[in-house]
Parts: C-alpha cells; structure tokens; sequence
C-alpha cells in the first residue's frame, strides 16, 4: 500500500466514530458513501478517490458513460436455444433481451446451447 | 474532522446556489430586460445599455433600505423561480422518460411504433447474416455487419423498443429483461429487491439517480426561458439551448442508471430469491425464470 493511502487509512481510522456521527446528519448520498468508503477500507482498497468524491467531485465525472472500458460497440451475442431435454434438434433463436422461445410439447422453455 | 465537513456543507450550499439562486436571478434580470425590449428590439444593444443604465441609476438614487429591498425582491424572485423550476422537473422527467399526457398519445405512439419499426428491421438483417453465414463459418468482414448491426439496434434500445423516446425505452429495456429472462415484474418487485442489495450497490444506482435527476434540474431550466421566449424571442434560443444540455446529460445519467439495474439484477437477483424462500442458501449463478415467478407472487399477492 502506498504511502498517502496509509495516511488517509490511518486518518479514516482515527476519525471513523466522529465520521459517522456527522453522516448521520448528512443527506442520503453522503451516507452512502461512507458505507462504501467503510467497506473499501475494511478490504484494503484504495480510499483516496472515495475520499475526495466525499468532498464533492460530482457523481457524474466517474459515469460508466463517462469512458473506457467498455466504451466500443461490442459484439454481437448469438444466444441459442435448444430443447429442454435434449430429445429433439430443434434450435431456435430468441428476440434479443426478449422472451426465452418455449417448447410447445413440454410447454417449459427451451434452454440455452 | 469539523473542517471537513464545514467544507462539505460549504460545498452543498454553493451547489445549492449554483442550482437555483444563480439560474434564478439570471433568468430574473433577462425577464425584466427581455419584457421591456419584446420582439420588436430583441436584440438592440443600445436600448439593453440605456435601459441597463437608467434602472442602476434609478436604483443607486433610492434610500438604502429600498435598495436592501431591490436586492431582497431579486433574491425572492430567483428562488420563487427555482422552486418552480423544481416543480417543473417531473414534468422534464415524464418528456425524457415517454410518459406522455393525453395531449401527445397519437405522437408517443407514432414515434413508439417507428422506433420498433427502425429495431425490428435492423433485427431481421442480422437474422438475415446469422442465416447466410453461420458461426464458424464466417468471414471475419461478415462478423463485423454482425455485430454492426447488433450495435445499431442496442443503440435505438436494449430490448424491443415499447417508449417514444430513447431515455424512456432503456427503462423498459430493464424491465422487459427482468420480466421475460427473471420472471421479475420490476414495479412490484424492485423495491424489495433494493431491501437485499449490498450497500455498495445500492451507492452506485443512487449516484447514477442523483446524477439523473440533476441533469432533469438543468433541463427544467428550459420551460420559463421558453415562455420568456414568446414576448422575447433570445429567450427561447437560450430555452432551447439550456433543453438540449440537460437532455444530453440525462442520456449519459439514465444509461447509466439502467445498465447498473439491469447489473444488480444479475448479480444480486439471487439474493431476493434466497431471502424469501423461493431458492436454496446454498444456491448460486442468476436467477431462473421459475424462482422470479415465484417473487413476482409473493410481491403482487394477487394484486
């Protein structure tokens, strides 16, 4: 662990019990926070960006629209579906994000290959 | 620690400020000089100067204790107009997310139909490649009209698209996802749900909301700059200016919120189902469509 997250380990750890007093007189969002700044203290991750977004950087900046990863199109998902128990071929394409197509004679969806 | 959060509280005020106060007096001082110039000299500069001009002078002349009251009247102008801004949001909010009165039904039901049209046919060419060229057997040049074509269609909506308006179908994305692959019915379910998720979780889908609802705060702005508009037309470009940042910023926000939902709903589903008995403790992996079922009873109780 890097030196300044030490510090600003050590000084969430001084100054908790203080911190959770004065949340409780804080909006929701602020409380919240801290839960997060909490656990991520308590699992040894860094606290520095928790802190300073305690301290108002707004939630907009760190957006999952806001940048990468994940900012590409992507590629495209073939997701198929076969029969319930394997007895028949039968493979079927559902609409995306759609409903799972069913088999009539079973009447139980059909699962995915 | 007080000075830390003397400094938070330092910073929540100025928000508060930046949100209401400032737009407000803005708008305040442009209605006041924008009525006074009307359309005929929208944009006489030397009429604004003079006019400008004689009201400080006029001001300047008066008693201290009128001049105390000029600014405390500007003060209660521009927070009596933020508050009605603020009111104004749910109106913004039903615009962005498609929930149209009355008036608009034919024109959320043209727009909601062309949208699915546009998906529909953007879904039926890539059925259309996927046919043609079958996994395993595909160009690498045919793999990209694939996935470009999937890429167009999560574009317009993330599941067949049922709103008028784009921010309004990612919500329905969310919840045609939870209902045709959970068995999830999310209007009754969701708040129970929220009740199980991990603190973390429930941080991050209050951000992306805080975010959203600022971005509706801004766009609210839009609605008194356009009436100013109708005696003062700048007004109206600016309106429609103001409308279009906020729309943006909402977009980024309700993406973000509807992808974290749809997340939690993935990751967390299980936790729900555990919780009331329609899945093993020791159970684990997404929810199944049986066990959503099961949910969606115990939350609608026939309802």
């Amino acid at each position: 662990m890097e030196q300044a997250e030490k510090m600003a380990l050590a000084g969430l750890c001084t100054e908790l019990a203080g911190l959770r007093e004065e949340s409780g007189r804080q909006p929701e969002r602020v409380r919240h926070l801290l839960a997060r700044i909490e656990e991520a203290a308590r699992a040894r991750e860094p606290l520095l960006s928790l802190l300073a977004e305690l301290l108002g950087t707004p939630a907009a900046a760190r957006g999952l629209s806001a940048g990468l990863p994940g900012a590409g199109a992507g590629h495209a998902d073939e997701e198929w579906f076969g029969c319930p128990d394997g007895a028949c071929d039968r493979r079927s394409q559902a609409v995306p994000a759609g409903p799972v197509p069913r088999c009539l004679v079973l009447d139980r969806p059909m699962k995915r290959r | 620690m007080n000075g830390f959060f003397q400094e938070l509280a330092k910073k929540l005020a100025e928000r508060w400020v930046a949100l209401l106060v400032v737009p407000g007096a803005l708008f305040v001082v442009s209605a006041v000089v924008g009525l006074h110039l009307g359309h005929g000299h929208a944009l006489d500069w030397t009429m604004t100067s003079n006019y400008v001009t004689k009201t400080v002078e006029r001001i300047a002349k008066l008693p201290g204790g009128a001049q105390a009251a000029v600014i405390v009247g500007l003060l209660l102008g521009a927070s009596a107009t933020g508050l009605v801004v603020q009111a104004m949001a749910g109106v913004t909010r039903r615009f962005f997310l498609g929930t149209w009165p009355w008036p608009l039904r034919s024109l959320a039901r043209w727009r909601t139909w062309r949208r699915r049209d546009r998906w529909d046919r953007l879904l039926e060419r890539r059925a259309d490649l996927v046919r043609a060229h079958p996994a395993g057997q595909r160009a690498p040049e045919r793999q990209e009209e694939i996935d470009e074509a999937a890429a167009k269609m999560n574009a317009i909506a993330m599941a067949r698209p049922g709103r008028p308006t784009w921010m309004g179908d990612r919500v329905h994305a969310v919840e045609s996802v939870a209902w045709h692959r959970y068995g999830l019915d999310l209007t009754f379910v969701w708040p129970r749900l929220w009740l199980v998720l991990p603190e973390t979780t429930r941080a991050e889908i209050t951000a992306a909301h805080a975010s959203f609802a600022a971005s509706v705060a801004v766009a609210s702005w839009a609605w008194p700059l356009l009436l100013l508009g109708v005696f003062w037309w700048p007004a109206a470009v600016a309106g429609l200016v103001v409308g279009a940042a906020g729309r943006v910023r909402a977009r980024d926000a309700a993406g973000d919120l509807t992808a974290l939902t749809e997340s939690a709903l993935d990751l967390h589903g299980r936790l729900l189902a555990t919780a009331l008995g329609a899945a093993a403790e020791d159970s684990s992996g997404p929810l199944t469509a049986d066990e959503g079922a099961t949910i969606t009873t115990v939350a609608r109780k026939g309802r």
